[in-house]
C-alpha cells in the first residue's frame, strides 16, 4: 500500500451519519421524551400539509374578488360558499390567500436560514479552527457586514438582483451569515481547544476531516437554536421587504405582504391582520419547540435519559 | 477531647432522572478541637457532598439533605434557620475550595474580597478591616501586603491565590475550616508549602481542619484521623497510623498498595483494584465494594457490613476485617 | 539512509537503536498584544533541550506546570512547530516535514492524552474514535476487516468489543482512557508520547492504566516518552528520567541513579516535596526548603533559571546559563554547584 495517502470514504459513522441516525429514531420515542417538541413537530407537519395541498384545499380563486370587501370570517361569498376566514380589502378569500401565502413564507422561512446558517456555520468553524490571519480577516469582514442592518443589506441585494423568490432567499440568507458565524465561532473556539482535535491532528487527519466530521457535528447545538430563531426572523424580514415593495412581487401572496397590506385596515377588518399574524406566530413557536427538542435528542450525551 | 463538630448519620440524596443517587448515605464522624481530620476517597464517593452538607450548600433541586445531624457549637446545624446558618458560614466555619482560579471573583480587588467577610461578620470599619487584611496577608506569607491588596486575582499565581483563600478562611477566626482538595490544582513544591502553612495556622490558632482529598500522601503527613469513603459511606476510620500501618478494609488496602512509592523498592507491576468505581444510582447488593473485592465471601453480596471495631478508634465496615491481618503482614 | 552526525555529549555513539533524538530543541512562543498583534515578548517554552530515547525504553519527563514538558512532547510529534533545533526519528530529520511525509511520521509516533473527557469526541462512538486513524491512513480497505481490527484493539486494551457502538459519556474515566490508548495503538506506532495519562484518573484506576501501558510496551515493542508531574509514578515506569524547569533540562539520569543520587538542587527539592503515604516515614522526613513560586516564563531569571528558588544559589548562578553536562557516568546535570560540573569558569555561555 502506497504510503497510506488514499483517503477511504467511509461516511457511515459519525458526522452527518450520527445526525441522521439520531433523526430517524422511532418517532414515538422522541415524542415521549420531548412532548413539547413533538407538539411543535405536529403543528409544523399540519401547516406543511395545508400549504402543500393549497391548490386542492382552497375553495376559491387566489387572485379574484369572490365576495364583498372586508367581510368577517364565516360569512358567505357571492357563490354561496362560506368564507372560512372572511374576505380581504378587495374581497379575496383570506383562507385561500393564507394557504398560498404560507407556501411562500414557509419556503423563504426555511430556505433562507438553512442557507444562511449553514454558510455562517462553515465560516465560523473554519475561522475559529484556523485562527491567525484568516480568522482576523474573516472577523473584520463580518464586522463590516454587521455594521449594515440586516434589512438594509437584504434590500440592497434585492434591488440589485431583482425581486424573485430566489433573490429574496439569498438576500435574507446573506443578512444572517454575519451574526451566525460570530456565535458559531465562539462556540468552535472552545471546541478547538479540546484534546480530541489534537488527537486527530496527531493521527494525521486533514483539516477538512477535522472541520467537517468533528467540529461541525459538535456545533449542532447552537446551530439548531440559531436556525430555529432565524426562521421567525426570515419570515418577518421577507414581510418587511414585501411591505417596502422590495420583496417578492405582489401578485404572489406571502404572510408578510398580507400582513403589510392589512395594517391599513386594522380597525375595519381586524381578522385580515390576525390571520397572517397568528399563522406566523404559531409557525415560529412550533419551530422553536421542535428545535429545542431536536438539539437535545441529537446530543448523544443526553440521549437515553428519559 | 471536646468535639467541635459531630456529624452523625448524614444522608444527602440527589433526585435525578436516572433515579435517586445516594451521594452521602449515613456518614458519621467527629472532629476535635484543633484536630485535622481527613475524608479520603475517589471522585464520586461523596466526600465533597458530605462537606457541603455540613454548611447546607447542597443545590436543591436536585439535591436534598434527607437525614442526620450536624452538632456544631451546641446546635444542630440542620435545625437552625437560614439566617442563622448564614452567620455560621464564613464566620464559624470557613471553606477553602480546590480551584484557586475560580474561587476568587476576577473583577473584585483582593482587598475587597478579603475584607468583605470581616465587615459583614465582625462589623469592622473599612480601615480596621484593611489593617487586619494586611496582618492576615503577612500571616499567610504574601509579601508586600499593602500593594498586593489593591491587585486583582489575575495578578496572583495559583499558590498565591490559595494563600489568599487561606487568609480569607481565617479572617473571622473560625473554629473549623473545611478544605476541599486544597492543593490538587497546585504543583508539588507549592503543594507542600500550602499544606505546611495550613497545618501550622491551624495548630497555632487551634482551629479544627477537615481536609477532603484523594491523595493518600497528603493524608499521611497532615491528618490526625482519617475516614475513608466509598460509594457514599465511610468504610474505614481510624488514626493516621492505624489506617496506614494496619489497613483493615480491602479497599483501603488496595488503595495503599496501588500507589507507587518513593520510599519502597520499585516493583515491575503495581497491584490494582480491578473494575470501575460504582455508579451511585445502580449500586450492587450487599457491600458496595464486593464486586471489586479480592476477599469477598458469600455473605458480602447479601448484607452490607456494619463497622467492626479493630482497636481504639479504628473501625472497618468489612465482614472479613479481622482476617485481613495476615494479608497486611505479608506485604 | 542519512547518517547521524555525532553530537556533543548527547550520545557518545549514535547507534541504530536510538529511536528519537532531540537536539538543541527550541519552542519559543511570541507574545503579542493589541490590534496589530505587535510582538511584545517571547516565552521560551522549550529552550535548548537535548536528549535521546532508545528503542524500547521509557523516558520519563518530569517537571512542574509551565516547565515546558507538554510543549516538548507536542513538538517531538510535530504538533507544535519547533522554532529551533532538530528532531531525529529513526535517524531521519523530521523537524520540517510537511504533508504526506508528516503523515507518515504520524503512523509511527502517537500520543495518549491526560484528559479522558476532552480527548474523545462526544459525538463519535468508541469504535469510530479508535478506528478513525485507520481510515485516515487507509490501512484497512475492507469494512469487515476494519470492524474486526477495532474489536481487536478494544480487547487489547481491556475493553469489551461489544461496547464499540457506545458513546464516550457511557464509559467511566478509566475506560475512556483505555479508548484513548487503543486509538493511539491503532496505527501500530513505534513511539508513543504519554502526556500525563493517569493524572486525571481516580487513584484506584491509575494503577490499572499504568499496568496496561507496561504490558502493551512489551507486547508491541513500544517506546514511550512518559510525561508526568508525579515523581513516584515516573520512577515506576521509566528507564531514564529527564527533569525540566522553565523550559530547560535540569538533570538527566537513569531511573535508579536519579532517585538514589539526585545531583541538581531542583531534583532534590522535588523529591523531598513528594508526600509518602506512611505517617512514620513522613514524621522522620526532612523537607528541603524550596522558596517562593515558579517565576513567570515571560521574565525568567538571568543565568540559571532555578536560582531564584534554589537553596544553594550563589552570585555566579545569575551570570551563567549552565548547560547539562555529564557530571557522572550517564548522569547529566545543569548546575555549577554540583561537584564535578567544572565550576563557573570553563566555557559556559555567559550573557
Amino acid at each position: 500500500m502506497t504510503a497510506g495517502q488514499v483517503a477511504v470514504p467511509v461516511p457511515r459513522f459519525g458526522g452527518i451519519g450520527a445526525f441522521l441516525q439520531g433523526a430517524t429514531r422511532p418517532i414515538w420515542r422522541f415524542a415521549r421524551a420531548h412532548p413539547g417538541g413533538a407538539a411543535g413537530g405536529a403543528a409544523l407537519a399540519i401547516m406543511f400539509m395545508l400549504v402543500v395541498l393549497a391548490d386542492v384545499i382552497s375553495p376559491f380563486a387566489l387572485e379574484k374578488p369572490v365576495g364583498a370587501r372586508l367581510r368577517t370570517p364565516l360569512t358567505d361569498a357571492r357563490s354561496g360558499q362560506t368564507m372560512l376566514l372572511g374576505s380581504d380589502e378587495i374581497g379575496r378569500d383570506v383562507f385561500t390567500r393564507a394557504l398560498h401565502g404560507g407556501r411562500t413564507s414557509l419556503y423563504v422561512g426555511l430556505a433562507a436560514p438553512l442557507l444562511g446558517v449553514s454558510l455562517g456555520m462553515l465560516l465560523g468553524v473554519t475561522s475559529a479552527y484556523f485562527g491567525g490571519l484568516f480568522d482576523l480577516l474573516v472577523q473584520r469582514l463580518v464586522d463590516t457586514i454587521l455594521i449594515v442592518p440586516g434589512l438594509v443589506l437584504a434590500m440592497v441585494i434585492t434591488v440589485g438582483l431583482g425581486f424573485s423568490m430566489e433573490v429574496v432567499i439569498l438576500a435574507i440568507a446573506v443578512s444572517m451569515v454575519g451574526g451566525t458565524s460570530r456565535v458559531i465561532r465562539s462556540h468552535a473556539l472552545s471546541l478547538r481547544e479540546m484534546q480530541y482535535v489534537e488527537a486527530l491532528r496527531a493521527a494525521g487527519a486533514s483539516h477538512a476531516r477535522i472541520v467537517l466530521r468533528h467540529l461541525v457535528p459538535n456545533s449542532f447545538a447552537p446551530v439548531i437554536v440559531l436556525f430555529a430563531v432565524n426562521i421567525g426572523a426570515a419570515i418577518t424580514t421577507e414581510a418587511s421587504l414585501s411591505f417596502l415593495g422590495l420583496g417578492i412581487a405582489p401578485p404572489r401572496p406571502s404572510w408578510g405582504n398580507m400582513l403589510s397590506n392589512a395594517q391599513n385596515f386594522f380597525r375595519t377588518g381586524t381578522h385580515i391582520v390576525l390571520v397572517p399574524g397568528i399563522a406566523i406566530g404559531i409557525c415560529v413557536l412550533a419551530i422553536n419547540l421542535l428545535g429545542d427538542a431536536l438539539r437535545d435528542a441529537l446530543d448523544p450525551r443526553l440521549r437515553g435519559r428519559v | 477531647m471536646a468535639a467541635v463538630l459531630e456529624v452523625s448519620d448524614v444522608r444527602t440524596h440527589f433526585y435525578t432522572r436516572e433515579g435517586i443517587v445516594k451521594a452521602v448515605d449515613g456518614v458519621s464522624y467527629e472532629v476535635g478541637e484543633g484536630e485535622t481530620v481527613a475524608l479520603v476517597g475517589e471522585s464520586g464517593c461523596g466526600k465533597s457532598v458530605s462537606a457541603l452538607s455540613i454548611l447546607r450548600l447542597i443545590p436543591n433541586p436536585p439535591g436534598r439533605i434527607v437525614g442526620g445531624q450536624v452538632r456544631f457549637g451546641g446546635r444542630d446545624l440542620f435545625q437552625i434557620d437560614e439566617t442563622e446558618m448564614r452567620k455560621v458560614r464564613g464566620k464559624d466555619i470557613a471553606m477553602i475550595f480546590q480551584e484557586p482560579m475560580t474561587s476568587l471573583n476576577p473583577v473584585l480587588s483582593i482587598e475587597r474580597q478579603l475584607t468583605e467577610g470581616m465587615r459583614l461578620h465582625l462589623g469592622l470599619t473599612e480601615n480596621a478591616a484593611r489593617e487586619r487584611a494586611i496582618e492576615l496577608m503577612n500571616t499567610v506569607g504574601i509579601p508586600d501586603a499593602p500593594r498586593r491588596l489593591k491587585q486583582y486575582p489575575h495578578h496572583f499565581s495559583g499558590g498565591m491565590r490559595q494563600r489568599v483563600m487561606i487568609a480569607m478562611a481565617i479572617s473571622c477566626s473560625p473554629k473549623l475550616i473545611i478544605a476541599d482538595e486544597p492543593t490538587t490544582a497546585l504543583d508539588v513544591t507549592i503543594q507542600a508549602q500550602i499544606l505546611d502553612l495550613m497545618k501550622q495556622i491551624c495548630r497555632d490558632r487551634s482551629v479544627a481542619l477537615v481536609i477532603i482529598t484523594h491523595n493518600l500522601g497528603v493524608v499521611a503527613r497532615y491528618a490526625d484521623r482519617i475516614n475513608i469513603m466509598y460509594a457514599g459511606r465511610i468504610i474505614e476510620r481510624g488514626t493516621s497510623r492505624e489506617i496506614f500501618n494496619n489497613p483493615r478494609h480491602p479497599y483501603s488496602l488496595g488503595l495503599l498498595r496501588s500507589v507507587p512509592r518513593l520510599d519502597r523498592a520499585r516493583k515491575d507491576l503495581l497491584e490494582t483494584i480491578e473494575g470501575q468505581p460504582p455508579n451511585l444510582s445502580t449500586l450492587p447488593g450487599g457491600c458496595y465494594f464486593q464486586p471489586r473485592c479480592r476477599f469477598a465471601v458469600e455473605r458480602c453480596s447479601r448484607e452490607y457490613p456494619p463497622h467492626v471495631g479493630i482497636d481504639g478508634t479504628h473501625a472497618s465496615a468489612c465482614w472479613v476485617a479481622k482476617d485481613l491481618v495476615r494479608e497486611v503482614a505479608v506485604r | 539512509m542519512t547518517s547521524v552526525a555525532t553530537h556533543g555529549p548527547v550520545q557518545m555513539n549514535p547507534t541504530r537503536d536510538v529511536l528519537v533524538d532531540v537536539r538543541n530543541l527550541q519552542v519559543h512562543f511570541p507574545v503579542t498584544s493589541g490590534l496589530l498583534q505587535r510582538k511584545v515578548g517571547v516565552v521560551k517554552a522549550v529552550d535548548d533541550v537535548s536528549f535521546s530515547i532508545k528503542r524500547g525504553e521509557t523516558v520519563g519527563l518530569v517537571g512542574e506546570s509551565g516547565c515546558g514538558k507538554t510543549t516538548l512532547g507536542r513538538a517531538i510529534l510535530r504538533l507544535i512547530d519547533p522554532t529551533g533545533g532538530q528532531i531525529y526519528f529513526e535517524g531521519e530529520d523530521v523537524t520540517s516535514l510537511r504533508g504526506g511525509e508528516l503523515r507518515r511520521l504520524r503512523r509511527k509516533a502517537q500520543i495518549i492524552f491526560q484528559d479522558p473527557y476532552s480527548s474523545l469526541d462526544p459525538r463519535q462512538t468508541a469504535g469510530n474514535t479508535i478506528g478513525e486513524p485507520l481510515l485516515i491512513h487507509g490501512t484497512t480497505p475492507a469494512r469487515r476487516e476494519y470492524r474486526s481490527r477495532v474489536a481487536e484493539l478494544m480487547e487489547v486494551v481491556g475493553l469489551n468489543a461489544n461496547m464499540a457502538d457506545r458513546f464516550p459519556h457511557e464509559f467511566s474515566g478509566g475506560q475512556r482512557q483505555r479508548i484513548g490508548v487503543a486509538r493511539a495503538l491503532s496505527v501500530r506506532p513505534d513511539f508513543i508520547v504519554c502526556d500525563e495519562p493517569i493524572s486525571a484518573l481516580d487513584v484506584s484506576i491509575q494503577a490499572q492504566i499504568i499496568n496496561l501501558l507496561v504490558r502493551l510496551q512489551s507486547e508491541f515493542k513500544l517506546t514511550y516518552l512518559f510525561i508526568a508531574h508525579d515523581l513516584s509514578v515516573v520512577r515506576h515506569i521509566s528507564d531514564r528520567i529527564v527533569v525540566m524547569y522553565l523550559g530547560k533540562v535540569m538533570e538527566i539520569a537513569d531511573r535508579d541513579e536519579l532517585y538514589k543520587n539526585p545531583l541538581h538542587p531542583y531534583t532534590k527539592a522535588l523529591l523531598s516535596a513528594v508526600p509518602v503515604p506512611d505517617p512514620d516515614v513522613e514524621a522522620g522526613r526532612q523537607r528541603l526548603p524550596i522558596y517562593g513560586e515558579i517565576p513567570s516564563p515571560l521574565h525568567p531569571p538571568s543565568g540559571c533559571v532555578f536560582r531564584t528558588r534554589c537553596p544553594q544559589a550563589i552570585e555566579a548562578c545569575g551570570a551563567i546559563v549552565p548547560e547539562p553536562r555529564e557530571v557522572e557516568s550517564e548522569h547529566r546535570a545543569a548546575c555549577i554547584r554540583v561537584p564535578g560540573y567544572g565550576g563557573d569558569e570553563s566555557g559556559v555561555a555567559s550573557p
